[in-house]
């Protein structure tokens, strides 16, 4: 299923009428508005409605990053993971705004998972178990330390998998999932406008 | 145009408490300020981090020194490109700034401890620096005025080293967690109490100043007024007022009063004088600038009781506060001063933290949820006089101003107090039967704890100093710095309140001697 449908499907259900914004949007969209005179137009976010356009990756480093997500934030107990919450196709995004160094940290790490899954099982890492993929990902068994690591795969295992779990938690998929279990997730906050 | 008494740049804690005292004297008072104000019904609201347009991350690379932006409140603090500033590229500083009316008492944490003569007198005590040129005697009365405005709770102790005041008594009750730590700490005689900190949904100079100054109809503010610099009387040598910029339009202004009184905080009024080159006779300004060090989350340990969702009852929740223990009545062979201690039962720990990943990470964080127990520490960082701020010739504000350069470094005292604290809290939780997650030693950058501080600072000398002890300008007698610049040291105590009771003492001079004719 796709994920736009995933959502849509969690966002019809009764549970998600719970969910401030975009249930109220959604809402709105099939009853009348209450002020036909100065209404509130209801609209959707885009994600909701239309698919990424793949823009900073490649397409085999993309496919590398969203099986990072299948391994580093898997679907479990009733709640997304990563592939669930688009979480790869938003760090394309994320990344691709960021800096050159997070850019190239994020492509270079992504071709090594791809490089070292060819030398061991002669397949991309798209292809890959979670058991194969073990050995490739034994820099997140280090402890942790405050200072970051300086070695370049390390750096990019890590910051990935920080990026793929928040990216997910915040996503509008776990959080309506967490709604339909009763149970708040990524949260809300007081957001400040621009202030003229 | 409307002739006003006293001219305040800044609407701040320091600016604030400035208006509050000067206009129920029935002084008038004109205030600028380089924000616009914050309508809080318009201005903000409530949202779902999934609405936000990066999820929650932020806008990548928006705020390179702000680590206490985030994508909520982005928007509320100063821009880094309209409001530039340098620094030498191996000694980074983070400079947070809000540009609102309010200042950063809008986003402030709270905290409100009083210094001591452990700092007033810290020179008396251990041979470093400079005496301030009052004792803790002369700004008692006025802590004890400010606290209630500022709606302090606390727990009354008795200690010497964070006199008591006049607050709220916390009686609330600690939590099991909370008690088992008091314990290992009262075994090592290392003092602790509840913290003390302004309440209120709001606790800033807009809810709890500034009304109050309007009420009087003797407070005019003028919001998105950027000040380039003081002019001065070029007969009397005084100050007769400033000019500024409007920050939408780049138009200019100039405003006249008989005192001019800053509060912008303790690094621009510092680039304001220099900008406006005056009060520095004494080569002092801009020099012995100083913050308060802090170690984030030095010890991260979970309560193992709690484990699997099996808290009982009472047994997490709740924070205290361990106040500088160190160098009061013996002396460390490593460092002098000292440094304290927030400390916290609750919350999870972060993933970061577990060396694991997919199903066993997300089964971890789900057994450690709620069970963490963490603490901090903020610590004394000496006034040195090669740390200071300049004015930078390259590189100008979004309005043409001049904009700083800013040169900071911690020394030896610094990185061994910050180890010598890690050890301490290892030693506590391990004592309190928790189990240590994590724990370091590295100090944020310099800047990063908002409690920059000196630059102008006090002294009973003009020769060595830029300020006496009531805020005046030794240099001229109508000028005044009433916020966080003026301070000699800082100790490890959060400085707002301090801010606060100086701002009053030095408004309640002024007044006095404006009625006696002398400015």
């Amino acid at each position: 299923m796709k994920r736009r449908t995933v959502l849509q499907s969690l966002l019809s259900m009764p549970a998600a009428a719970a969910l401030p914004m975009e249930a109220r949007s959604q809402q709105a969209q099939g009853g009348a508005p209450a002020n036909r005179e100065t209404p509130a137009t209801a609209t959707v976010g885009a994600e909701v409605a239309a698919d990424a356009i793949i823009r900073t990756f490649n397409a085999s480093q993309f496919a590398a990053l969203r099986r990072l997500g299948d391994i580093l934030m898997p679907a479990a107990t009733g709640m997304p993971g990563a592939a669930e919450a688009g979480a790869a196709e938003f760090l394309d995004f994320l990344i691709g705004a960021s800096g050159t160094d997070r850019v190239m940290l994020y492509r270079d790490g992504l071709d090594r998972l791809n490089a070292e899954a060819k030398r061991r099982y002669d397949k991309a890492f798209r292809e890959v178990t979670a058991e194969q993929a073990e050995p490739l990902l034994a820099p997140l068994r280090a402890s942790w330390t405050y200072s970051e690591t300086k070695e370049p795969f390390a750096r990019f295992l890590l910051a990935a998998k920080s990026d793929l779990m928040l990216a997910t938690m915040n996503s509008r998929e776990y959080n309506a999932a967490a709604a339909q279990q009763g149970r708040r997730a990524g949260g809300a906050g007081r957001y400040w406008y621009p202030i003229e | 145009m409307t002739d006003h008494d006293v001219l305040i740049i800044g609407s701040g804690a320091s600016g604030g408490m400035t208006a509050h005292e000067l206009t129920r004297r029935g002084i008038r008072c004109l205030m600028l300020d380089a924000g616009p104000a914050v309508d809080f019904a318009r201005d903000t609201g409530l949202k779902n981090v999934y609405d936000l347009p990066y999820r929650g991350f932020g806008q990548p690379g928006r705020f390179p020194h702000i680590t206490q932006a985030n994508e909520f409140n982005a928007n509320a603090w100063a821009d880094e490109k309209q409001n530039p500033y340098t620094y030498d590229p191996g000694s980074p500083y983070y400079w947070v700034r809000v540009r609102l009316i309010g200042g950063k008492t809008l986003l402030w944490g709270r905290a409100s401890w009083r210094l001591s003569d452990f700092e007033f007198k810290g020179k008396d005590h251990d041979g470093f620096g400079e005496n301030w040129p009052l004792s803790y005697r002369d700004l008692a009365p006025y802590y004890d005025r400010a606290e209630p405005l500022l709606r302090v709770s606390g727990r009354k102790e008795g200690f010497r080293q964070i006199p008591d005041g006049v607050f709220l008594e916390d009686t609330s009750p600690d939590s099991e967690s909370i008690q088992r730590f008091l314990a290992a700490a009262k075994a090592r005689s290392i003092p602790t109490t509840k913290p003390r900190r302004a309440t209120g949904n709001l606790a800033s100079s807009v809810n709890l100043l500034l009304p109050d100054a309007l009420a009087t109809g003797n407070l005019q503010i003028v919001s998105n007024a950027v000040v380039r610099e003081i002019t001065l009387d070029k007969n009397t040598g005084l100050a007769n007022g400033v000019n500024f910029v409007d920050r939408r339009t780049t138009r200019e202004f100039h405003a006249a009063a008989r005192i001019v009184a800053l509060g912008a905080s303790a690094l621009e009024s510092t680039r304001l004088l220099l900008n406006s080159r005056i009060a520095n006779s004494s080569g002092v300004l801009g020099h012995y600038i100083f913050d308060q060090f802090y170690v984030k989350n030095v010890v991260t340990a979970i309560v193992p009781e709690a484990r699997n969702g099996k808290a009982t009852r009472g047994l997490m929740g709740g924070s205290g506060y361990i106040p500088r223990f160190r160098n009061l009545d013996t002396r460390e062979k490593n460092f002098i001063r000292g440094y304290a201690f927030d400390f916290g039962s609750g919350g999870s720990p972060g993933a970061n933290l577990f060396p694991l990943y997919g199903e066993a990470l997300l089964k971890e964080m789900a057994a450690t949820a709620g069970t963490q127990f963490s603490m901090t520490t903020m610590g004394e960082v000496l006034p040195r006089q090669e740390n200071y701020v300049s004015i930078d010739p390259q590189v100008k504000d979004a309005w043409g101003i001049p904009a700083l350069h800013i040169q900071h470094r911690y020394t030896d005292n610094e990185f061994a107090m910050a180890r010598d604290s890690m050890n301490v809290a290892d030693e506590l939780c391990r004592a309190a039967g928790f189990e240590v997650l994590a724990k370091h030693w590295e100090m944020v950058p310099p800047g990063e704890s908002i409690h920059e501080l000196g630059g102008c600072r006090m002294g009973a000398n003009p020769k060595t100093s830029v300020l006496n002890a009531f805020n005046q300008a030794h240099d001229i007698k109508n000028l005044f710095v009433m916020d966080g610049s003026a301070f000699v040291s800082g100790g490890s105590q959060n400085p707002t309140l301090t801010i606060s009771a100086l701002a009053m003492r030095a408004a309640e001079y002024m007044a006095d001697q404006m009625r006696r004719g002398d400015i």
